[in-house]
């Protein structure tokens, strides 16, 4: 995950842009890996490879099966392990905080709240078609994205004020929010998959929110605002 | 020793030495029971959203308060004359329902083979898309009647825009209910006897009552409405309550008296009361004056004399002594408490299932019906009542609707139940398995569970999941039940707590109630209520039925429906979730209403000889005037909906109308459509044939609920489910001896259909010769909580890690056949024959 790593503070703004573009465009896909099953267009973006060299540089293997099996055959099962994983119906790993946290113990719990809450004082808010619970993983995520994209568009202004400001904000997120539950599930994820699609993009949200947590000088605590 | 009664004489004492009103403090808010709630943490209010609950039928008036855009707690309505402000531990759980890890939010469709667990998400538009196209094509093919659509609970507003908008307008007439293995054989003995289906009891005027049967306490249809009035009926009113039950149920226990009972004797019981009261001549006074409106024999003008003398014949081998010998219950106690009941003015007769769900538990309710009619305790203050609800004005949808088509299905197989007025549904799937009366190329089922909430529960899952038999099967439910684990496509419903209706409950205040449902919260996910898309479907079809949502067909209904309007409308009903004409008057005696001339003389209103009803044919299945006089009232299809009075010794009454069959306005309790269906016109003991044959050794396995669950809907709730979850069999101590069993030995409880297992509570609160094995636990499927299955691998869930208990109990379904009341079609739920052993 090195080579996606931010820089610790004060570095050089130029470097700090691209490197905040990049943890935004990864935040970003990790949220469409657990927004929905994949699409057909996902699965060829991840086969091609600049991707697929990415991903092994960053220490994930797809197994050959993923490259191999014919592509309608594999978005078929990859979008029925999707339901059996994170939507049911019977047994599956809720997608959401709310479930995974102390206090939370159902959907919507108290944290989904707090996620919610916190999203909005950030001046977002949910669209109106967005019909989904405000904590799913993918909601966190594409947060994340988001936070990220404005540190990285303050950094390329020379904002320094603005960037850390953001930064902080990320930091907040990461520490009262995703890095408290989001290695449990990917654990999970890994422990009830023979998907290599999902094991390996759970190894890879786990991998680098850690490593962004760390490079962030996150420490989680279990705090609520 | 100084008592608190001391210090409380003291603080009278010195009240007068101290200064009126408070040096430090002041009221800062009114003290009032319910209605508003405030955040422990903030202390803010939260927002209250009236509306109703679901959990039972009950379905009382509630209060769901909200904060933060979530549902914190659910309260009682203090507004309501029916709940008064009450409510029960079920109504407090249904915030579980909304929250629950495991509930569906997304509609399903199935990949593997049908109940392999094989599932992947698809949107509403493709959803709707298939299930859309299925249904087009049939009715497009002239076969609507292929499309069965199953429900369990479906009320009011919800049944009306289904069922009566959407359905009438497809086509289909293949519906099924679930009412026979809930308590359509009471419903059926009531409408053969004074014709509506619901009784009340009216706790708040009575002065003695005595129960066959019913838990009311815990478990009754219109729980809390009755059982609070119940409650002070005997704490505040001192009023004695006799319960008979074979089990000593939390309502027997907090009667004055348990009378312990043999399964399926309730009837001969009250039967032998009859005969006390009849012989003693108890009857003069009120049930002397009741009997004018009561046919007796087959002579509809017979005198009070010879009505009596028909009963005293009819009862006479009915004697305390042959009932003891059926019933275990002394003749001495059989008289006297025939002789209190009859004598203490007024008496209400409470009977439920512990009664009905028997083979002969037609005749034991129509026995409850003579009983309380020789007592003059009918729809009096104090007495058995007939039902109030509330009557909403609903707009009817689409004016030219096609005509039904329907398999013949929903009633049972050929001579299996002679009057099923309110269906045989636990023979649906066998008779879809049959074939023989045609199969549905589309099954879809709504609040129901085919395969838990009937008996045979392998035979069901068997029907259930053969593609030949059902080419086709959608699930409507908000949680992933053992039915919906056999669906093609589950579509995924709002829970109550986030949809619209109108609600109608009977009201035990004897004046109807109107209230509302409202959503408390968005519907979570995806997940949309099925009256919304019935309106999808239907304009997918090109029928449109005139409505976007069913909030739009509430709203109408609101401002359609007199008094409600007045009040206000849809917007009063949001805001206070209750409305009740404030001058209305109790309900009582409308039997003695008096038929205005006018109304008798009204265009197609015509009268017949032999039953002496006046009836309009017009409103009829009859053709003409001359049609209906020539086939009568009682052989003139749907006469009773042209019912307008009753004539008694030369005056014209409203009586008692019928609703579902074509009885006289008579109280019948001789009954001519009973007489043509070969059964004897009286109420008549008949013994259980099983129970005749029983072997040295054998049981009789008996069923009941408990006050914190419904049958098998919310078992999710996690609330309820830590309080019971798990159901032993009870067995008298000298049966356990017999059988060699010891409390808490494991046992196996064998019938015709299956065995399972379960612990052995041996306790002498039920009679010998019984098990009592309650409903409601036992899923393998229903979320977490309800089955044990936990998600996959560890835990994902906090709270999880906190549940105590591993066992999640038996189900007895699982051994009870699907038997029907050769009547009324009930399930018999009480009468199965089972072999227990050590496991």
């Amino acid at each position: 995950m090195e080579g996606l790593a931010r820089q610790p503070k004060f570095s050089d703004p130029v470097l700090m842009a691209r490197k905040s573009q990049q943890c935004s465009q990864l935040y970003g896909f990790l949220a469409t890996v657990y927004r929905k099953e994949p699409t057909t267009e996902f699965i060829r973006k991840i086969k091609s490879p600049v991707v697929s060299m990415a991903l092994s540089e960053a220490g994930i293997e797809l197994e050959a099966d993923f490259f191999d099996r014919a592509e309608a055959e594999l978005i078929f099962d990859l979008a029925v392990e999707y339901a059996r994983l994170f939507v049911g119906p019977g047994k599956h790993i809720a997608p959401c905080e709310s479930v995974h946290v102390p206090g939370g113990d159902q959907l919507w719990g108290e944290p989904a709240v707090a996620v919610q809450r916190f999203i909005s004082q950030t001046g977002f808010e949910f669209k109106r078609e967005y019909k989904d619970l405000p904590d799913h993983i993918s909601v966190e995520l594409e947060f994340m994205q988001q936070l990220s994209a404005a540190e990285s568009k303050a950094w390329a202004a020379a904002d320094r004020e603005e960037a850390e400001k953001i930064r902080d904000i990320e930091v907040s997120f990461l520490k009262r929010h995703l890095s408290l539950w989001v290695s449990k599930f990917c654990n999970q994820v890994i422990a009830n998959t023979q998907a290599g699609y999902f094991r390996g993009m759970a190894t890879l949200t786990q991998d680098f929110i850690a490593t962004d947590v760390t490079e962030l000088e996150v420490t989680a605590e279990a705090t609520f605002p | 020793m100084t008592t608190r009664r001391d210090f409380l004489k003291l603080g009278g004492v010195t009240a007068t030495a101290t200064m009126t009103g408070g040096v430090a403090l002041s009221q800062a808010r009114e003290l009032k029971s319910g209605g508003a709630d405030y955040s422990p943490e903030s202390g803010t209010q939260r927002k209250p959203v009236p509306t109703a609950c679901w959990q039972c039928v009950s379905r009382c008036s509630v209060i769901g308060y909200v904060e933060n855009d979530r549902l914190v707690k659910i309260g009682g309505q203090p507004e309501s004359i029916r709940s008064k402000g009450k409510l029960c531990a079920k109504a407090q759980a249904g915030v579980n329902h909304v929250y629950d890890p495991d509930r569906i939010l997304y509609p399903m469709k199935r990949v593997g083979k049908r109940g392999e667990g094989k599932w992947k998400r698809i949107s509403w538009d493709e959803a709707l898309t298939e299930v859309s196209s299925r249904l087009k094509k049939l009715r497009d093919d002239g076969h609507p009647e292929k499309f069965m659509f199953h429900y369990g609970r479906m009320k009011a507003s919800s049944s009306k825009l289904i069922k009566d908008v959407f359905l009438s307008t497809y086509g289909t007439g293949t519906i099924g209910n679930h009412t026979s293995i809930c308590e359509g054989g009471k419903w059926t003995a009531q409408e053969l006897t004074w014709g509506s289906h619901y009784d009340n009891w009216d706790f708040d005027n009575t002065r003695y009552i005595i129960n066959f049967g019913s838990n009311c306490l815990e478990t009754h249809t219109n729980h809390v409405s009755v059982a609070h009035r119940l409650v002070d009926a005997l704490v505040a009113n001192r009023v004695k309550m006799v319960t008979f039950d074979v089990r000593l149920s939390n309502t027997a226990a907090k009667s004055s008296e348990w009378v312990p009972i043999k399964a399926g004797t309730d009837g001969a019981v009250a039967l032998a009361m009859c005969h006390v009261i009849i012989n003693e001549e108890l009857y003069k006074g009120d049930g002397e004056a009741f009997l004018e409106y009561c046919k007796v024999t087959a002579d509809r003008n017979a005198s009070t004399a010879e009505k009596v003398a028909a009963l005293k014949l009819h009862l006479a081998g009915y004697t305390p002594q042959w009932a003891e010998s059926l019933s275990g219950v002394s003749a001495s106690n059989i008289e006297k408490i025939a002789r209190e009941l009859a004598t203490t003015k007024p008496a209400c007769v409470v009977s439920y299932r512990g009664t009905v769900a028997h083979y002969n538990g037609n005749d034991a309710e129509r026995a409850m019906q003579m009983l309380a009619a020789i007592t003059g305790n009918i729809d009096n203050p104090g007495g058995r009542c007939r039902a109030v609800g509330a009557s909403w004005n609903y707009p009817k949808g689409p004016k030219n609707k096609p005509g039904s088509k329907k398999l013949k299905i929903v009633d049972g197989f050929k001579g299996q139940a002679a009057i099923p007025t309110h269906h045989v549904s636990h023979q649906v799937l066998k008779m879809i398995k049959d074939g023989s009366a045609g199969r549905p190329d589309v099954y879809m089922w709504y609040c129901y569970q085919p395969v838990y909430s009937n008996g045979d529960v392998q035979e069901n899952i068997d029907i259930l999941k053969d593609e030949n038999l059902i080419p086709y099967t959608v699930a409507v439910s908000p949680f992933y039940d053992e039915s919906s684990a056999l669906a093609d496509i589950i579509l995924p419903d709002a829970t109550y707590l986030e949809r619209w209706d109108c609600e109608d409950m009977v009201s035990p205040a004897q004046i109807a109630e109107y209230y509302l449902r409202q959503p408390t919260v968005k519907p979570l996910g995806e997940v949309r209520d099925f009256g919304d898309v019935c309106c999808d479907l239907a304009e997918r079809m090109g029928f449109p039925l005139g409505y976007k949502t069913k909030e739009e067909y509430v709203r109408e209904t609101c401002e359609n429906t007199p008094g409600v309007r007045e009040a206000g409308g849809f917007e009063y009903m949001r805001q206070h979730g209750v409305w009740h004409d404030p001058s209305a008057k109790p309900s009582f005696y409308s039997h003695k209403k008096e038929i205005k001339q006018a109304a008798l003389e009204k265009d197609g209103v015509i009268f017949d000889q032999a039953t002496g009803v006046y009836w309009n044919w017009k409103k009829t299945g009859a053709s003409s005037a001359a049609e209906a006089m020539d086939k009568g009232f009682v052989k003139t299809s749907k006469a009773f909906k042209g019912y307008v009075g009753q004539l008694i010794n030369g005056k014209v009454y409203r009586g008692f109308p019928p609703d579902a069959v074509n009885k006289s306005g008579y109280f019948e309790l001789y009954s001519e459509l009973m007489e043509a269906k070969g059964f004897p016109p009286l109420p008549t003991y008949t013994p259980i044939p099983e129970h005749q044959e029983m072997q040295a050794g054998d049981l009789v396995l008996t069923t009941y609920k408990v006050n914190v669950h419904t049958h098998s809907r919310t078992q999710n709730c996690k609330w309820l489910t830590e309080i019971y979850h798990q159901n032993p069999g009870w067995i008298n101590p000298q049966t356990a001896a017999n059988l060699g069993i010891s409390d808490g030995d494991l046992i196996k409880v064998k019938s015709k259909v299956g065995e399972l297992e379960t612990k052995a509570l041996v306790t002498p609160a039920i009679v010998p010769g019984q098990i009592a094995i309650s409903f409601h636990c036992g899923h393998w499927e229903y979320g977490r909580y309800a089955s044990g299955n936990r998600p996959p691998e560890n835990t994902d869930d906090t709270d999880l890690e906190a549940k105590w208990w591993t066992e999640n109990g038996a189900h007895p379904n699982w051994i009870i056949p699907n038997d029907p009341d050769p009547i009324n079609g009930q399930q018999r739920w009480m009468d199965t024959v089972v072999q227990v052993t050590r496991a």
